[in-house]
């Protein structure tokens, strides 16, 4: 019982932050999705987006925006010549207008020695932990695309279902972080 | 009799063509590069498919998941439901498992390691040779150098399919001293249920002639264009082919 109160007691002292990179190069993978996506009964996808998540589990005291600052520095995530950085906490609001993303995840996988480097070598010492994702965005002439279209793009392409989870959210206001170099044209849009 | 014609596919991105196509040569068939942008209808006209490795397409999205979804892949999965013989090595395994060719199997991210891991590794034939028709000319038990690199190779899937495959005998070669990559059951290549179709994730065709053995054998130098063990991979193909001419 002990145990067990105190594992409570870590988990309601710890927040978590999804840190979102993004390419502010043209980004050759949304490209060829958007290619393949359209070849596999998507005609009308006009534009896919791709931004690498890091879900962070942090000690509750920690600000969210020193927290996604250390990240900035950790050059094994985050290069300032073709990446930017934002972050999103559970408590932000929805975007408006509402926008859906498919994020897709590994089933397992070990961070563990990314956690170590980033608490010792990158100064994050407020990490417990981390996971890994991948967020997907699609649109077409219509406007972002819905829940269902994210569905299927997962099932035919985005996901594999025998090593990979995936869910459809709605996408939080994301706070940007540092220097925010204005995007180049995607090449997918 | 005219040799076995073998399709070896090249997709942007792919590396290892050359060598396998000369190890493909070695063992006597008529081998030669198919361009994934060449007609569809004439891949129609091979003997059998060679899939090798590389980085098709980047491995954008995850490792073969684009190759998975050519053109070239679906005629090459008729093919094989006729029972044409289809060998995958590496990222062609890849592409095998992402087209859903082997059953409910991924190649996932390499475990614990979590990154590219390049050795030279020993595996097994541990299935019966002729359950697979593409090992059927190979002596059971049989130990093969290969070269191993990748990031993304280890063989997984939940716990029946894996039972399903050791009772069907699908896991057709194992690591020697277990799997480096995490690979469920120690598995480096997997048949699917016909037997026509082998999945491979070392590389046979980088260690198929004693040149690139060398370097840890150095009694190897002595006949460096003598075929080593990994060209029964290679030899084996080619007598499925012959057999069924």
């Amino acid at each position: 019982m002990a145990v067990v109160s105190s594992h409570r007691a870590l988990i309601d002292s710890m927040r978590q932050i999804d840190i979102l990179i993004e390419l502010t190069v043209p980004d050759n993978t949304a490209f060829t999705v958007l290619r393949t996506l359209q070849e596999l009964g998507y005609p009308e996808l006009t534009r896919v987006e791709r931004a690498d998540h890091v879900l962070l589990e942090v000690e509750d005291a920690a600000s969210p925006e020193a927290v996604a600052r250390s990240v900035r520095h950790a050059e094994i995530l985050f290069n300032p010549n073709k990446h930017r950085l934002s972050y999103a906490t559970a408590d932000a609001p929805v975007r408006q207008p509402r926008t859906w993303e498919a994020l897709v995840r590994d089933k397992e996988e070990d961070n563990t020695r990314l956690v170590g480097l980033l608490r010792t070598t990158f100064g994050l010492t407020s990490l417990h932990a981390l996971a890994r994702a991948v967020g997907w965005r699609l649109a077409d002439s219509g406007g972002p695309a819905g829940p269902q279209r994210l569905a299927w793009a997962c099932q035919v392409l985005l996901a594999n279902p025998v090593s990979q989870v995936w869910e459809i959210r709605p996408l939080r206001v994301a706070t940007a972080v540092g220097e925010r170099p204005t995007p180049m044209e995607n090449m997918s849009r | 009799m005219s040799a076995a014609r073998v399709a070896v596919l090249v997709f942007p991105g792919t590396n290892s063509e050359e060598e396998t196509v000369d190890a493909c040569r070695a063992a006597g068939m008529d081998a030669r590069p198919v361009l994934w942008s060449e007609p569809q209808g004439d891949l129609r006209n091979f003997d059998a498919y060679v899939l090798p490795g590389g980085f098709a397409h980047e491995d954008r999205v995850r490792a073969g998941a684009i190759a998975a979804r050519s053109q070239s892949l679906r005629v090459i999965a008729q093919e094989a439901q006729r029972g044409k013989f289809v060998l995958g090595i590496c990222n062609g395994a890849q592409m095998l498992a992402e087209a859903g060719l082997l059953g409910p199997i991924a190649l996932a991210r390499n475990l614990p390691a979590g990154h590219f891991q390049c050795r030279l590794v020993e595996v097994e034939l541990t299935a019966p040779p002729t359950r697979c028709a593409l090992t059927a000319a190979m002596p059971a038990g049989l130990r093969v150098p290969m070269a191993m690199a990748h990031g993304e190779g280890r063989f997984t899937g939940d716990r029946q399919t894996f039972d399903q495959l050791e009772r069907q005998g699908r896991i057709i070669f194992r690591y020697v001293g277990g799997a480096p990559n995490g690979s469920l059951c120690d598995a480096a290549g997997v048949c699917n249920e016909e037997g026509n179709i082998l999945a491979l994730m070392p590389h046979p065709e980088r260690v198929a002639w004693n040149y690139n053995l060398a370097f840890a054998r150095p009694e190897l130098h002595a006949n460096p264009m003598g075929l080593t063990a990994a060209h029964a991979v290679f030899a084996a193909l080619a007598a499925a082919v012959r057999a069924v001419a």
